[in-house]
């Protein structure tokens, strides 16, 4: 019972995609919306029951422990949050709707396995449970074909990442001996000279950099964030970057060590947030400069990452955290914004928002200030903890270009915010029709911003407890 | 350290509420669907905030060394931040000019404002409890919270509500403004990392090497120089005034430009003391590049509130200046002219968003004559020209006074550089005054005398400024024991190695 348990998210999203197959299989489109908000409460529910959970199955290559389960906490969550966005989906025919929730519940699923798998192979299967539904679901768009040009983009550039990691792990394998995580761990201090080793991590950390859309690894989330719909963007662009950063905490962090590769992560960061910030300052597209922002938070996390052995973890758990719903609450009203099937979101069509939906108004601009990492939102507290890790791990230049950068941000976003709440809207501008539902969501995920950022200690709590199941901190 | 530290020992949270009241209370003004009744909710919050605030005065013991009413709450242990309130001599003037300004910008808003009443109110509301809080936080991260909070309200009064150029103008201050204070972020990361904590007493505390000292002082002045604003690093400010509502340009004026001297005080001089003797002549010299430098570019203005922003330049020039004299007499003129500059310029900028309200325009040409009237419009701005200036028997005449003596005893050549600056000031002020009083001309039909609202929004302010001009010593009282044990931190107060330093400066600059 105990293992029933622990396991439950697993299982119940293991359900959910059999029901929404079975929906497939006999062509049952209709209230598709509302049982995939059920399976996702109960997901959540499930995550919660299943907090305390500890369990080891598939002898020792699956592991329910706390990390597990706090990243299991999150990734159903914002499953719940970016179902409900998908109130609309006025972009999907309505003919693959079941489809779509399959597609994008065994993802969640996936994800999860990634988080709690502690075996290499383990690790890469679920890797690609949760990535090829995504790939699918990115053509899922009414329109004229650009949408395949994103999927072609993902799927490329995704199975190329794989295929290095894959290698990567096969060269491990050689050197260490073992594809378990906690023998890798004991046997890594050892091989720290080893060039074998030290090949099969780099392209390992490759595929994770590129998960994390990371420069170099990045040129794939322009195209894929502004050709797919904008629900399956709020999806990719937030659940699986917690499964990136559970990935880099679980094992990428073990790898740092490496006197290589610890600069070079350092100047991937670095990189990251300056071209993320750079890129986004001139794109005139929301989604676009969404997805560039994601480049640039992904910099962010990598400083938490690069302190990882002292102590830099909880930074970068916190602020992914943190990441997920500041991005969740962005593409709430980018979702809302691309109505009547349009392909993109020009920012001017922000102008005015105030007017239209002031609460709306109100928690997108909360959101970008988070981005921005401006007090008093969460964004600036996960950003003053990623900046002290690194200083104390001594990184203290990656810790300037960290401020400077949040300069350059900070322009970007205040353009964002000045369209929004600055601007007129023109007189030809319907006003923005919000269903109750979406307009509470958008509050609770406002509201989160700013509890996670004046009030912190809840969440810290949980990324320390979380932390504490790690084996080499 | 403990001794440092004074519990609140009244019956409420003294510093809290204040801070927490207008916040809420914005929080809260969404559900007010009428413009009216908005207004006259803030209005009612921000007059509750100032009577509460007043014991803060009365029950302050300048005696006491260290912080009074203090509040201390453990707010997120694990990164070293504690939840931790407290004022002294410094920070006490500061509060209660904020307080103070409170209802008189909600006034002065009334018919300004006339579109997205509510928001503005918000605006307003939120601003005033930040503001305190930035001068009440004790824990040096606490104190960056409020300092960063401020930019997204005062952007939005500025863009949302200004003249025709307010977004280049907004996005300017909040440019600038962030600039400075990532250099102040990573100072306070610095401090934490070797205090291990945030809060302000343990920090104070600790041996720095003059190494560090000398980059956190640069570090710091990165920030405050450009809030103050110091004379490279001031261009915002004329931008922000002539672009922001009145509301905005009296708040920005009066207690924004506040934080930056605050700071230098708080900061700059208490933890890095060592690198503020060195530094001292460089500050000096741009403290007297911005008396003069805003003197004259006020002197050529045709725009009232472009004249009196770079008037503001050359009265925190001053500030500044007798902060880096590092005498206990300059500090006393310093902190008098910041509370009296918030008094003075205040008011100013209040007479000139009246003379909008009834010309909409800034010109001094369009305004013309328009005080010979209005009389009692042409009393008050007689009043704060002659107390911006300096004239004797109005509160800024005490504190340039100090800071001259100060500058005196430092060196005499300081002083002479300065005194121009005074001469500028009488020049500058009497021209506004003149054109705006005297000038034939004068368009009757703009003409309205200052109606109650106005009168009671300016009154206060021009009681204080004659009180504070005969009878300084209740302000000087409640901050001598403060700046006294703040200079007495300094490594060499007056000896001659400074006069040294001083005069090598001199001679390289000035020469």
């Amino acid at each position: 019972m105990a293992i029933l348990q622990a396991i439950l998210p697993e299982l119940v999203l293991g359900c959910a995609a059999a029901f929404f197959f079975g929906c497939s299989l006999f062509d049952v489109n209709k209230n598709m919306h509302r049982f995939a908000v059920g399976w996702a409460g109960a997901a959540l529910l499930a995550a919660v029951v299943a907090m305390n959970g500890n369990a080891e199955l598939l002898h020792g290559a699956y592991k329910v422990d706390s990390f597990s389960r706090f990243f299991a906490l999150f990734i159903t969550g914002a499953f719940l949050v970016a179902i409900i966005i998908t109130l609309r989906l006025e972009d999907i025919d309505r003919q693959v709707r079941s489809d779509f929730y399959f597609f994008l519940t065994v993802s969640t699923f996936g994800l999860v396995l990634v988080t709690g798998a502690t075996e290499l192979l383990t690790l890469f299967i679920a890797l690609e449970i949760s990535s090829y539904p995504l790939y699918i679901a990115t053509s899922y768009r009414k329109g004229l074909g650009f949408q395949f040009e994103a999927t072609a983009k993902y799927l490329v550039f995704g199975v190329v990442s794989t295929a290095l990691m894959i290698y990567g792990i096969s060269y491990l394998y050689g050197a260490l001996g073992s594809t378990f995580i906690n023998d890798i761990v004991f046997a890594l201090p050892s091989h720290l000279q080893d060039p074998l080793t030290l090949v099969g991590v780099i392209f390992f950390m490759a595929g994770l950099l590129y998960k994390l859309a990371a420069f170099p690894f990045h040129f794939w989330a322009p195209d894929v964030y502004s050709g797919a719909a904008a629900e399956v963007v709020a999806f990719a662009a937030s659940l699986p970057k917690l499964a990136a950063v559970a990935l880099f905490a679980r094992i990428g962090g073990v790898f740092i060590d490496f006197e290589v590769l610890a600069p070079a992560l350092a100047l991937l960061a670095v990189l990251s947030m300056t071209a993320g910030n750079l890129m986004a300052l001139t794109q005139t597209e929301l989604k676009r400069l969404l997805a560039y922002s994601a480049v640039s938070h992904a910099g962010y996390i990598l400083l938490g990452i690069l302190a990882a052995s002292k102590g830099g973890l909880n930074s970068a758990l916190f602020y992914t955290a943190v990441y997920a719903v500041m991005s969740l609450a962005a593409f709430l009203i980018a979702v809302l914004m691309a109505e009547d099937g349009k392909n993109d979101i020009p920012l001017e069509d922000l102008s005015g928002l105030w007017q239209r939906a002031p609460l709306l108004a109100v928690v997108f601009t909360i959101a970008l200030v988070s981005l921005a990492g401006l007090p008093p939102t969460a964004g600036f507290t996960g950003k003053l903890m990623l900046l002290t890790a690194a200083w104390k791990a001594g990184w203290f230049w990656t810790v300037v270009f960290g401020v400077l950068n949040s300069l350059l941000g900070l322009f970007v976003y205040l353009n964002i915010i000045r369209i929004t709440l600055v601007a007129d809207g023109n007189t030809g501008q319907k006003t923005l029709s919000c269903p109750p539902l979406l307009q509470s969501t958008a509050a609770v995920l406002g509201v989160c911003l700013l509890v996670f950022g004046v009030l912190p200690n809840g969440l810290l709590n949980m990324v320390e407890k979380a932390l504490a199941a790690l084996l080499y901190i | 350290m403990e001794s440092i530290l004074h519990l609140n020992t009244m019956s409420i949270s003294v510093l809290s509420t204040i801070i927490f009241l207008p916040i809420g209370g914005a929080l809260l003004l969404p559900l007010i669907s009428d413009d009216r009744a908005a207004k006259l909710y803030s209005l009612l919050l921000t007059v509750v905030v100032m009577i509460l605030s007043v014991p803060l005065y009365t029950r302050f013991d300048p005696g006491l060394s260290g912080f009074q009413f203090v509040e201390q709450r453990t707010w997120v242990e694990s990164v070293g931040l504690s939840y931790l309130l407290g004022i002294d001599g410094i920070s006490l003037p500061m509060i209660l000019l904020t307080t103070l300004f409170g209802p008189i910008v909600v006034l002065c808003s009334w018919s300004y404002i006339t579109k997205r009443v509510r928001a503005f109110m918000a605006c307003l509301l939120l601003t005033q409890g930040i503001m305190v809080g930035v001068f009440a936080a004790l824990d040096v991260m606490l104190f960056y919270f409020f300092f960063e909070s401020l930019l997204v309200p005062m952007f939005l009064m500025i863009a949302v509500w200004g003249g025709p150029r307010r977004i280049y103008a907004a996005v300017k201050f909040v440019l600038y403004t962030l600039a400075g204070s990532i250099f102040l972020l990573l100072a306070l990361i610095a401090l934490s990392l070797k205090a291990h904590t945030f809060s302000y007493p343990v920090i104070m505390m600790l041996n720095l090497t003059p190494q560090f000292q000398f980059w956190l002082f640069l570090a710091l002045l990165a920030a405050f120089a450009v809030k103050v604003p110091m004379f490279p690093v001031h261009t915002w400010l004329p931008a922000a005034h002539v672009e922001a509502p009145t509301a905005g340009s009296v708040i920005l004026a009066s207690i924004l430009l506040k934080m930056g001297t605050y700071g230098l005080l708080r900061f700059n001089l208490a933890l890095a003391p060592l690198a503020s003797v060195d530094l001292a002549p460089i500050m000096v010299f741009f403290s007297i590049v911005a008396i003069l430098y805003g003197g004259f570019l006020s002197l050529a203005q045709t725009d009232i509130k472009k004249l009196i922003a770079y008037s503001s330049v050359a009265h925190m020039g001053f500030a500044t200046l007798g902060i880096f004299t590092l005498t206990l007499q300059g500090n006393q003129g310093a902190m008098l002219q910041m509370v009296n500059h918030g008094l003075t310029t205040g008011g100013l900028f209040l007479l000139a968003g009246m003379l909008y309200e009834r010309s909409h325009s800034r010109e001094l040409d369009v305004n013309a004559g328009l005080g010979r009237l209005m009389p009692a419009f042409g009393f008050f701005l007689g009043l704060f020209s002659l107390s911006s200036l300096a004239f004797p028997g109005t509160a800024s005449f005490v504190g340039e006074f100090l800071i001259l003596v100060g500058a005196f005893n430092l060196d005499w050549r300081v002083g002479a550089w300065a005194i121009p600056g005074a001469l500028l000031a009488a020049a500058y002020m009497f021209r506004l005054f003149l054109r705006l009083t005297w000038d034939a001309k004068g368009n009757k039909s703009l003409a309205r005398d200052l109606n109650f609202r106005e009168w009671l929004s300016l009154a206060p302010l021009a009681i204080l400024v004659m009180v504070f001009g005969f009878y300084p010593k209740p302000l000087l009282q409640i901050m001598d024991p403060a700046l006294d044990r703040l200079i007495a931190r300094l490594p060499i107060v007056e000896g001659s190695q400074i006069a040294a330093h001083m005069q090598t400066m001199v001679h390289s600059i000035f020469n």
